[in-house]
């Protein structure tokens, strides 16, 4: 790579990388195997700079390919590789929500099949279109859509506050 | 406030535990990557077993190398003869499953583990002297992680809400129960000949790992014990005399391979300054695992339990994953054996991804397609 194209590179990633940490982690729920799929992705991303800083969506781009690193991460076993299992520091909890309820959502995620799970997390968290995430994850844009219902469907019961709660149970 | 909107805002207040990852370091991980691919192309699609990753710089960057000078050629005493050659072949799959791969070998080599797939979800397959089997299934996926020279093997069952360590034998499969509050096992169970298993729990939920507590599960039972180890152990691997390899964490986050007897008397084993060490598998004498440089990838390392011998196997990539009772350690694609790489033959166009080694010389694993990491079958080299 040029040493220009390495300084884009560089600052794309800057700008990126706790987006893409943070979208790993809510795919996969877990801090070292979402390091693991965002240093493949961003290894398979210097691979291919040229072709794919030149795509017009280069963010539907990354997410595709962060997407399918953790499509088959498990079956490849690179999470003993790249950072030796490395326990990242504690998380504190969040400003809104303490841990039970982080956790709660965390758990209903990691309870959803993993290709559902994909469709909500760039829908609703990367903010991909349902053109652009069914072009992340190679399905049908209807795909996408019926597997966004069933994935808010399932998620409901985290989502509702307890204020909206204590109005239904009134 | 609608469920699309409201589940944007939580997304956005879900506290994450903060990345490991550094820009630098993610650059040079990508150098190493598009290097190695140049060389691989540079090399003509050979597999790179053979070392000629290392060669390839001084062809393909600066200017043509002088030609050696005529020298005589010294006397030296005749060679040992050296080892056979690895002989390649592939695994038998059973009726209608494609795309498998085998994941471990017992010491033997009679008993070998593998998966085909259903999306994401292992299917589970036990191979008994070449010949193909599938196990049943009691969870979507049943992931094989460890079979013993009796041809019992442990695993991790997982589906929507469920997660759980199994033992199977004699056709039946044993749920591994967890202790109160510690339900999420990781990373994989791991068995000695005698049938004894190990593996680490923590809370459900907890990231960080920092609750983390050692389990065994005695040959033919589903109980857990606590191991009486230190806090921040991580065990991995359990050897037929019960010895227990892993690390522990130290100052905060590094990690330092270590060995524990049952009574949870611990020792550290020998590293290198500055780096961080896991030992991940041990049979018999030999333990390997890897060696991590700050901000750099894991280089193979061995170590003779019996001596505390440390060997940097320095040409290896990624750290050892499998080790035999002679101190053959595999990589996630090389074996090396008495310090040097030991070709593999692989198909063209084709990479491997070896998994298991036994006792025999039996190298199991599978081949992928380049650069698309299809699986296309499961294959053993007998070396």
């Amino acid at each position: 790579m040029r040493a220009d194209e390495e300084r884009e590179f560089v600052e794309f990633v800057r700008g990126r990388l706790p987006r893409l940490h943070r979208t790993a982690y809510l795919l996969c729920s877990d801090a070292h195997r979402a390091d693991d799929i965002v240093q493949t992705t961003l290894a398979a991303l210097y691979v291919s700079w040229r072709k794919a800083s030149a795509a017009d969506n280069l963010d539907g781009y990354v997410h595709r390919i962060l997407v399918r690193r953790y499509l088959d991460e498990r079956r490849r076993g690179w999470s003993r590789v790249l950072l030796g299992d490395h326990p990242a520091p504690s998380a504190s909890p969040g400003a809104d929500h303490g841990i039970g309820e982080r956790d709660a959502l965390i758990t209903a995620l990691r309870a959803l099949p993993k290709g559902q799970r994909a469709v909500v997390v760039l829908r609703y968290f990367g903010d991909l279109t349902v053109e652009q995430t069914a072009e992340a994850l190679g399905c049908s844009v209807g795909n996408v859509k019926s597997q966004c219902a069933r994935g808010l469907a399932a998620l409901r019961g985290v989502l509702v506050t307890p204020a909206e709660s204590m109005r239904e149970q009134s | 406030m609608n469920d699309e909107q409201n589940l944007r805002d939580r997304f956005e207040e879900i506290s994450v535990p903060p990345t490991r990852l550094e820009v630098d370091a993610l650059v040079e991980v990508g150098r190493r990557r598009a290097f190695r691919r140049r060389s691989w192309q540079a090399a003509g699609g050979v597999a790179l077993a053979t070392g000629l990753l290392v060669a390839v710089p001084t062809l393909v960057i600066g200017d043509p190398a002088p030609p050696p000078p005529v020298v005589a050629a010294p006397t030296t005493p005749a060679k040992p003869t050296p080892p056979k050659a690895c002989k390649a072949a592939t695994l038998r799959m059973p009726a209608g499953v494609t795309g498998a791969s085998a994941n471990g070998v017992d010491p033997s080599g009679r008993y070998v583990i593998g998966h085909y797939f259903k999306g994401q979800d292992f299917q589970p397959l036990l191979w008994t002297d070449g010949k193909p089997g599938k196990l049943p299934l009691e969870a979507p996926s049943m992931q094989l992680t460890s079979v013993n020279v009796n041809g019992v093997v442990a695993g991790l069952a997982e589906g929507p809400n469920l997660q759980y360590a199994f033992r199977y034998e004699n056709g039946r499969y044993t749920r591994l129960r967890t202790p109160p509050g510690l339900g999420w096992v990781y990373p994989y169970p791991a068995m000695n000949a005698a049938g004894d298993i190990v593996i680490n729990a923590k809370p459900e939920g907890e990231s960080s790992g920092e609750n983390t507590v050692g389990l065994l599960y005695k040959a033919g039972t589903s109980a857990p014990i606590k191991l009486p180890l230190p806090a921040n152990s991580y065990v991995y691997d359990i050897t037929d005399d019960g010895t227990i390899v892993g690390a522990l964490k130290k100052d905060g986050v590094n990690k330092t391979a270590y060995a524990w007897d049952r009574n949870g008397r611990g020792r550290e084993l020998k590293s290198v300054p500055g780096t961080t060490s896991i030992v991940y598998s041990a049979e018999g004498d030999w333990a390997t695992g890897g060696l991590w440089p700050k901000n750099g990838d894991a280089t193979p390392a061995r170590w003779n339990l019996r001596t505390g011998e440390l060997t940097q196997l320095k040409t290896g990539e990624g750290p050892g994953l499998a080790v035999n009772s002679d101190g053959w350690v595999l990589t996630t694609n090389e074996l090396i054996r008495d310090g040097a790489n030991v070709a593999l033959p692989t198909p063209a166009n084709q990479e491997i991804r070896t998994q298991g080694v036994s006792g025999s010389g039996l190298v199991v694993g599978h081949t992928v397609t380049v650069g698309k990491n299809a699986i296309t079958g499961p294959r053993t080299w007998q070396c």
